[in-house]
């Protein structure tokens, strides 16, 4: 175990290109290790891609990737349903009903962890095109119902941590903002977003396609 | 710190909604603006296994599991009573 991981990333995406990305069920120790970029690449789980996302609050996977984690989804009064509304669209998730321990290890053998409790998305809306939709089906009442007018756009966001960005192929000057990043509008998922649930206690520093992870420090 | 004294806590099924209302007036939205809930029934009981923010939660839960194996018998879940709508933005 180490306070210091430091792991490629995928140009000025941080899409995590090195080291190994677990997830183990804290009820059951059922686990899952990736290997970056192989595993990436050859899309087992149907993942492939990781992105550690300075933009989500939670962390978000595939619902394919539940059962590989002895997780189901909900049954009755217990299967709310979440909406996560980005640039890119619109997401309705379940919460997992066990947290999970992430585990991030560099080429190393440095690794950080962190337990959170994640979402699984079932549903997927790509910008203006159908997010109306998604959200009027019946299988989503009433959860959806609150939440037409908080669906971008427009909405108007501020947050309170500074996130430094550089790379050899674009310069970012520090923002006190969240970090806005180039969106592949629909995009299915087949990716898994680590958010800030899992960075909170770490310090992240994006340099020159490195994404280093100093454990115990602020967001940065 | 957890936000009950000592977990696992055990009330009664009857109370559970009860329960929960009372986390939510005891901590105030501004000072704990993200409350996750690990639990699971047995019978008429609810065992609380976590109470707190998503990590912490889960950190509790994992312990109570830890300490306890044959907590893994009995069916979990995890309901949110409170998060900030921001945290549902992506980007």
């Amino acid at each position: 175990m180490s306070d210091n991981v430091i792991i490629q990333m995928d140009g000025n995406y941080p899409d995590i290109s090195s080291g190994i990305i677990s997830f183990s069920n804290a009820k059951t120790g059922k686990s899952v290790s990736l290997k970056a970029p192989q595993d990436f690449l050859s899309g087992i789980y149907g993942v492939k891609s990781i992105t550690m996302d300075s933009g989500a609050g939670y962390t978000i996977l595939p619902e394919n990737f539940a059962t590989l984690l002895d997780i189901s989804r909900p049954k009755g009064f217990k299967a709310e349903c979440y909406i996560f509304s980005g640039v890119g669209g619109t997401s309705v998730c379940f919460l997992s009903p066990h947290p999970l321990l992430i585990g991030i290890e560099d080429e190393n053998g440095n690794k950080v962890e962190k337990m959170i409790t994640p979402f699984f998305l079932t549903n997927y809306a790509p910008s203006i095109t159908s997010e109306g939709k998604l959200l009027a089906k019946e299988e989503h009442q009433p959860y959806t119902e609150q939440v037409i007018d908080f669906i971008s756009p427009p909405f108007q966001y501020c947050d309170n941590y500074t996130v430094k960005v550089s790379s050899p192929l674009r310069k970012f000057p520090p923002q006190d903002r969240r970090l806005r990043l180039e969106v592949d509008v629909g995009k299915e998922m087949d990716y898994i977003l680590i958010g800030r649930d899992w960075q909170k206690g770490f310090r992240l520093i994006f340099d020159a396609e490195r994404m280093i992870i100093v454990k115990g420090g602020e967001l940065a | 710190m957890a936000l009950l004294e000592s977990l696992p806590a055990e009330i009664e099924a009857s109370e559970f909604e009860k329960f929960f209302e009372k986390i939510k007036s005891d901590f105030p939205a501004d000072e704990f603006p993200e409350l996750f809930i690990h639990y699971q029934q047995v019978d008429d009981k609810i065992l609380i296994l976590g109470i707190g923010e998503s990590g912490e939660c889960g950190e509790q839960a994992y312990r109570a599991y830890q300490e306890n194996p044959e907590l893994r018998k009995y069916e979990s879940t995890t309901r949110i009573l409170r998060a900030p709508k921001k945290r549902f933005l992506l980007r």
